[in-house]
């Protein structure tokens, strides 16, 4: 995902480190990722630059601005699940979306925290953590 | 050559000035503007505000609270008839403005374009270990698109307490970047670096890449290594 052994070897150390922070808030142990969809996340026939540039320039602002406006969080949670193939690649940006996504859903009150959508992001996102981690782990 | 440098704060109008004011063959006025000018001016440095109020009363540098596109603020650019804009604010510069100017608006990129587009472009250098720098270029209606890159230098991130602060502090060197810049755009046989239109568009970046960059900044930092 980038260049370099020293910057590798820090990237596999806070992915694991946020991978069991992920961990401790879904409740669950490492590898318990779900693989139902994401309501609204399908990234049939879009293209990924347009996606991200949408999600970080219209969705993940008005997120920001008020977390608690639900239709905005729906388009924002449905926008990262979008991205979520791209996420799988080696272009670090789509990986940075949902890392982004974890961050904004961890500031989150608890109940919005386990409303379906948001839940199944950061299972999605778990999932996506262990991939990088097991392709850095074969890297090394 | 006709420049007016558009300048956000009155902290980098004085470092505009104290940079190009005396560069032959450019005549150089400033412009203050927008709502949040005065906020920032109260910070400045009392050396700042004398030069300030010297370039004021000759006439050198002009101040308005409106901004950049209000019709008043186009009516002054367009009677001085400038050829080059030095555009040192964080906002994006209004269509009417850069068209204003019969050479362009010339704005300064702390990343390499044409790879690294948009925010932290930094940041996400170093994070794909590639090299940091800074480039000056010809502004259009796009995100760091613009085609004519005059000048396009790799600068390692300096010694500073964190990233940010030496990035910062790299961001106050515009003046010294525009001066080379100009230094080139005037010299005989000025070829551009072309934006051929390679390269992506990078975004706000994470805490947790945020993270493995300061890291990767301090390690290199204290090896002496250049990033």
């Amino acid at each position: 995902m980038t260049g370099g052994g020293p910057l590798r070897s820090l990237l596999r150390t806070a992915l694991a480190r946020r991978r069991r922070e992920l961990a401790s808030l879904l409740n669950g142990p490492p590898g318990a990722a779900s693989r139902d969809p994401i309501p609204g996340g399908s990234a049939a026939g879009e293209d990924p630059e347009e996606t991200l540039r949408r999600l970080m320039v219209v969705e993940w602002p008005a997120v920001r601005r008020a977390p608690q406006d639900g239709a905005a969080r729906d388009a924002y949670l449905a926008r990262v699940a979008c991205l979520e193939e791209a996420a799988r690649g080696t272009d670090a940006r789509f990986l940075d979306a949902w890392n982004l996504a974890y961050e904004a859903i961890a500031s989150w009150p608890a109940a919005l925290r386990e409303e379906g959508a948001a839940r199944r992001t950061l299972e999605r996102y778990a999932a996506l953590l262990d991939h990088h981690l097991a392709a850095l782990a074969g890297a090394a | 050559m006709r420049t007016v440098g558009l300048c956000a704060s009155l902290g980098a109008a004085a470092r505009l000035w104290r940079g190009l004011g005396g560069l032959p063959g450019i005549d150089l006025r400033l412009l203050l503007f927008g709502a949040g000018m005065l906020g920032r001016a109260r910070r400045a440095e009392p050396a700042d505000w004398r030069l300030a109020a010297r370039l004021f009363v000759t006439r050198r540098l002009a101040a308005t609270r409106r901004g950049l596109d209000h019709p008043a603020t186009l009516a002054w650019l367009h009677a001085r008839r400038p050829e080059i804009g030095l555009y040192a604010s964080a906002a994006l510069c209004p269509r009417p403005v850069i068209d204003g100017f019969a050479r362009g608006v010339l704005r300064l990129h702390l990343g390499l374009l044409p790879e690294y587009r948009g925010r932290s472009a930094m940041e996400w250098s170093i994070l794909e270990g590639r090299p940091t720098g800074v480039t000056v270029y010809f502004l259009d209606a796009g995100i760091d698109t613009g085609r004519e890159i005059v000048l396009r230098r790799e600068v390692p991130i300096g010694p500073g307490p964190d990233l940010a602060a030496a990035v910062r502090r790299l961001a106050r060197r515009e003046a010294e970047f525009f001066r080379e810049a100009l230094v080139r755009l005037r010299s005989p046989g000025y070829r551009p670096f072309e934006h051929d239109g390679r390269g992506r568009r990078f975004y706000a970046m994470s805490r947790l890449f945020g993270g493995v960059v300061e890291e990767a900044a301090a390690i290199s930092r204290a090896s002496g290594a250049c990033t």
